[in-house]
């Protein structure tokens, strides 16, 4: 026992080792946590520092190619909107039958398969399918040209395992005994799921369909051969879901890189990126809040 | 949901058995085969397309795959950009790793409460940022950054500092959160009886991160990695922006001093982006586009299975 605590012991040596790796280690990780948050931080403050004073309300309502953005922002959330009805029917049923319905077995086993593989294809290539089967007519002649509603469609098929998986964790998140009550009480399995399971999992839906909402406004790759890279030409406010093309504010700012950008249009382009970042960090932070407020309001706590 | 509300609910259903009931039994089971026979789709029309590269432009698949000649005219060799992308995913996973890992550790065991929520958040914020911003910043920032680093160190002007660093640096910080969270969830799947084993010992924090946390959550681990693999393989916009896109190898050696080729070159997806718009359809560009689809629709759909492999081997989850 007297050698244990000899300093100079062996035990001692190895132990102080450790414990000067184990700090040394420990600093490491907290630098490389800050150095992230200093990215993440750069990035952000970057793109504000360069493009806010740019952002001035004739930008905003201005439709010239290179100095507004008026029919991006219309196009942003018209095709925001045409993708997001069927993503939010087909996402939450697709939900509901593995959560409520579905049992363990192969069948559930290759949903997850096809949920992952449809996760895992490069967008660009969704994209290219959008033009095969929405802009053209399989590869021949013209089904909707280059559109919105193509557009649309394509960020609907690329959306969809992101919002039936936010819908699964929304689902999960109701406990059982809000089941078992409206069962016991004579309910049907579809009265308990329309006006039990959903009401309650109604806060965590929402706050995933925002989620996939700030996907699909940042989406470029699947967009610029679906519903193109140019606006419409008769004028911003136009709601014609095919043949008229529209660009959205992502892929304007990659269109103002890919034609040798002006001087106007690089100020145009780090302007657009600030109200890009702005729409996505308004979405994050309304999400936020909802799961904030009634997030437990089921919880049964 | 467990066995006896499982039983209950099929007696109730037999009992109360509606229109309303099948009808939504129907439209849910619908909806999931939605998601399938998009998955099923992807496949045949990506496949039925990929295939006239090669049985209506005749195009030799030899030379398709192993050469390095593409002209967008009659010959059409991918190699480059396939080691392109090769390298692009390598280098991008010999940066994120690392970090991402570290942020994993970070986050799940040192981290006080407070600021594991404010790091969760911005990690979670990282996701959310569109690819076209990473790709603007790696322009404005890096790129110039680059250019002016490597021609300071070689002394003269050589560089442009487009190419596989800056498109390596914006991938990596691309692939990092979802690298980071699924580790960190793995990490806190780790039950707490394992750490509270391993500090009883008298191991250090350290010690109980690398013996016990890290192998505790490899498979997790190797998830994240994988998934990361193929984000980084799929990027396009982000990495258009500053991949120069030149038929170059990514980096080679050359004649003249400085020796040493690092600029423009191209990957898989830029090359589609760049080519697709002067492509006419049936053209033997439009078809070999389709096929360079398909190689990366399948080594995606590898990478897919090879996590799930990973997923289902994981002893806690």
């Amino acid at each position: 026992m007297k050698e244990k605590n000899d300093k100079a012991s062996p035990e001692h040596k190895q132990h102080e080792k450790e414990r000067r790796r184990d700090r040394r280690h420990t600093a490491l990780l907290w630098i490389d946590a800050c150095f992230v948050m200093a990215v993440l931080l750069f990035i952000i403050g970057f793109v504000f520092a360069r493009g806010a004073k740019n952002v001035t309300w004739g930008f905003l309502t201005g439709s010239d190619f290179e100095t507004g953005i008026a029919p991006q922002l219309f196009n942003t959330i018209y095709i925001l909107v045409i993708s997001m009805v069927p993503l939010l029917f087909i996402g939450i049923s697709a939900a509901i039958y593995t959560v409520e319905y579905a049992r363990k077995g192969v069948l559930l086993n290759i949903l997850r398969f096809a949920n992952e593989t449809l996760t895992s294809i490069p967008s660009i290539v969704v994209g290219f399918l959008g033009f095969l089967l929405f802009v053209t007519n399989f590869g021949v002649g013209a089904r909707w040209e280059f559109s919105r509603l193509a557009g649309g469609l394509t960020l609907a098929v690329l959306n969809l395992p992101w919002m039936m998986r936010t819908a699964e964790d929304a689902l999960h998140a109701v406990p059982d005994s809000i089941r078992e009550a409206s069962l016991a009480l004579g309910a049907t399995k579809m009265q308990t799921v329309l006006r039990m399971v959903l009401p309650a999992a109604l806060p965590n839906l929402v706050t995933g369909a925002l989620i996939v909402s700030g996907r699909i406004i940042g989406e470029t790759a699947a967009l610029i051969y679906t519903s193109g890279v140019a606006g419409s030409s008769s004028g911003w406010f136009n709601l014609a879901l095919t043949h008229v093309p529209g660009d959205t504010l992502a892929v304007h700012i990659y269109t103002l890189f890919a034609d040798n950008p002006t001087p106007a249009a690089q100020k145009s382009q780090t302007a657009t990126a600030v109200v890009l970042i702005a729409l996505i960090l308004v979405l994050n932070l309304i999400a936020r809040m909802i799961e904030k407020r009634l997030g437990h309001r089921f919880s049964g706590n | 949901m467990d066995r006896t509300v499982r039983i209950a609910t099929r007696r109730s259903h037999r009992r109360h058995s509606t229109l309303a009931d099948s009808l939504g039994h129907a439209i849910f089971a619908g909806s999931a085969a939605i998601i399938i026979l998009s998955a099923a789709l992807v496949y045949y029309f990506v496949g039925s397309q990929a295939f006239q590269t090669f049985t209506q432009s005749h195009v030799d698949a030899g030379n398709f795959f192993f050469s390095s000649n593409w002209d967008a005219q009659d010959n059409f060799g991918i190699l480059y950009f396939i080691l392109g992308s090769f390298s692009l995913v390598l280098l991008s996973l010999v940066l994120a790793v690392p970090l991402s890992l570290g942020i994993a550790i970070f986050l799940s065991e040192i981290a006080p409460p407070r600021i594991r929520s404010i790091t969760r958040k911005a990690i979670e914020l990282f996701l959310g940022i569109p690819s076209v911003i990473f790709g603007l910043v790696g322009l404005i920032v890096l790129v110039p950054l680059l250019r002016n680093a490597m021609n300071f160190i070689v002394g003269g002007i050589f560089f442009n500092g487009f190419g596989i660093l800056p498109a390596m640096i914006v991938v990596s910080f691309m692939i990092l959160p979802t690298i980071a969270t699924i580790s960190y969830d793995a990490m806190q799947a780790v039950p707490r009886d394992l750490r509270e084993g391993s500090y009883a010992m008298g191991a250090t924090r350290w010690q109980t991160i690398r013996n016990i946390i890290i192998p505790a959550s490899l498979s997790g681990i190797m998830t994240g990695v994988i998934l990361g693999v193929a984000r980084a393989l799929g990027e396009t916009v982000a990495v258009a922006f500053v991949i120069g896109n030149s038929q170059r190898l990514p980096f080679g050696i050359t004649h003249s001093y400085p020796y040493l080729y690092v600029g423009p070159t191209s990957v898989l997806t830029t090359q589609l982006l760049f080519n697709f718009k002067e492509a006419t359809q049936g053209s033997a560009l439009y078809n070999s586009l389709w096929t360079i689809c398909f190689v990366l629709v399948l080594i995606s759909g590898i990478l897919v299975a090879v996590s799930r492999s990973f997923a289902a081997k994981s002893v806690y989850k």
